[in-house]
């Protein structure tokens, strides 16, 4: 052992350091400038890495986003409602006044005939009263206001329209025929 | 090493990421003379490859501080290690530029031998041949000056296996030795 110790103690023994040369001071600029770099690229890198971080957290949510945010077709698709005029018939055997559509129940129209002035009037009034008496098949009371709308009307009542209720073109034909009677029994004696 | 000097060198590394030039000097000026020693032993003296040993050490050390644990080992053991792998590839790359250069010498003269290596670059040959527990056993021996004990106590075995572990060594540098002085 010993042998081998001095066989390679010359060979591998430690080498003097150099008397020249501050090798030490020389490479202390080069090594601080290393450090300095090497600490701004490692920020960089960092900093880069947040922000792809960040990108592909963003682009993952924009991946992933709920259906409800996605704009459907049905969605898209606006629905127009489309007006289109229809005329439809309304049968008004005669024409209202304002005041007269407003009031709509028979007792009503029959009260306004009473307290017109006009015959005309009164006569229209008692007629609408009539044929709604008629609708509530109120038979009585149809047949007075009818027979009163003929007894402000005059003669010119008598006339047969398309528009007239059965019960009215009853009474005009009944109340013709006795006038007839009346004027032919007169001619008679 | 304790807890603290782990400590210690956790907060000079974290110092030094960071970009802490005065953090460096610690351990630049605690270590610098150590680590020239053991290039100019690895190189045999060969000043040139020795300086370029430890400039190289010093920037890779840089460059790879972000790797270094100092709860796997202090500071001057990583700086050796990566010492000792710079010093090889210095030595095999200088070995094989003067191999080449000699091969064109000989074809210009005709002549019919290499010339060998000289005794520096003997040893600095044979000791980048070495595995590494062999370099690192013969390093502490010879260029720290280290007893077996220490040394036992260092690689935590007893001294009986260190005595072997020399033996081992020093018989591989031997044959190394002899075999870079044949080629």
């Amino acid at each position: 052992m010993n042998e081998d110790h001095d066989d390679l103690s010359a060979l591998l023994a430690p080498v003097p350091a150099p008397t020249a040369g501050d090798q030490q001071q020389a490479l202390r600029p080069r090594l601080e400038l290393a450090i300095r770099s090497r600490a701004r690229w490692r920020a960089c890198s960092r900093a880069g890495l947040a922000v792809v971080i960040f990108l592909m957290g963003v682009g993952l949510g924009w991946f992933l986003r709920t259906p409800a945010d996605v704009p459907t077709l049905q969605e898209q698709v606006r629905m127009e409602t489309v007006f289109v005029p229809i005329p439809v018939p309304l049968e008004s055997p005669v024409d209202e006044s304002p005041a007269e559509a407003v009031a709509k129940t028979p007792g009503e129209l029959e009260l306004q005939a009473e307290l017109s002035s006009q015959p005309e009037q009164a006569a229209r009034l008692y007629r609408l009263a009539g044929d709604g008496y008629l609708e509530r098949l109120d038979y009585v009371q149809a047949n007075r206001c009818y027979r009163l709308s003929l007894h402000f009307a005059g003669p010119a009542g008598l006339e047969l329209h398309p528009q007239d209720s059965w019960l009215l073109t009853s009474l005009k034909n009944s109340l013709y025929l006795e006038k007839t009677h009346a004027s032919q029994t007169q001619t008679g004696h | 090493m304790t807890q603290v000097s782990q400590h210690t060198e956790q907060l000079v590394r974290d110092a030094v990421l960071a970009g802490d030039v005065a953090a460096w000097e610690i351990w630049y000026n605690a270590y610098f003379d150590k680590l020239a020693a053991y290039a100019r032993w690895r190189t045999a003296g060969h000043m040139a490859l020795a300086d370029e040993v430890v400039q190289e050490t010093w920037l890779l050390a840089i460059r790879k501080l972000a790797s270094f644990d100092p709860t796997r080992g202090a500071f001057e053991a990583w700086l050796i290690g990566i010492a000792a792998n710079v010093a090889r590839n210095l030595v095999r790359s200088h070995q094989r530029e003067r191999h080449r250069q000699a091969c064109l010498a000989q074809t210009q003269r005709e002549t019919a031998s290499t010339p060998p290596p000289e005794s520096q670059e003997g040893v600095a040959l044979a000791l980048a041949e070495l595995p590494e527990h062999y370099e690192q056993a013969l390093r502490m021996k010879y260029l720290e000056g280290r007893c077996v004990d220490a040394i036992a106590g260092e690689l935590r075995q007893s001294p009986k296996a260190v005595e072997s572990l020399l033996t081992r060594a020093r018989q591989a540098f031997r044959e190394a030795y002899q075999k870079v002085n044949h080629e």
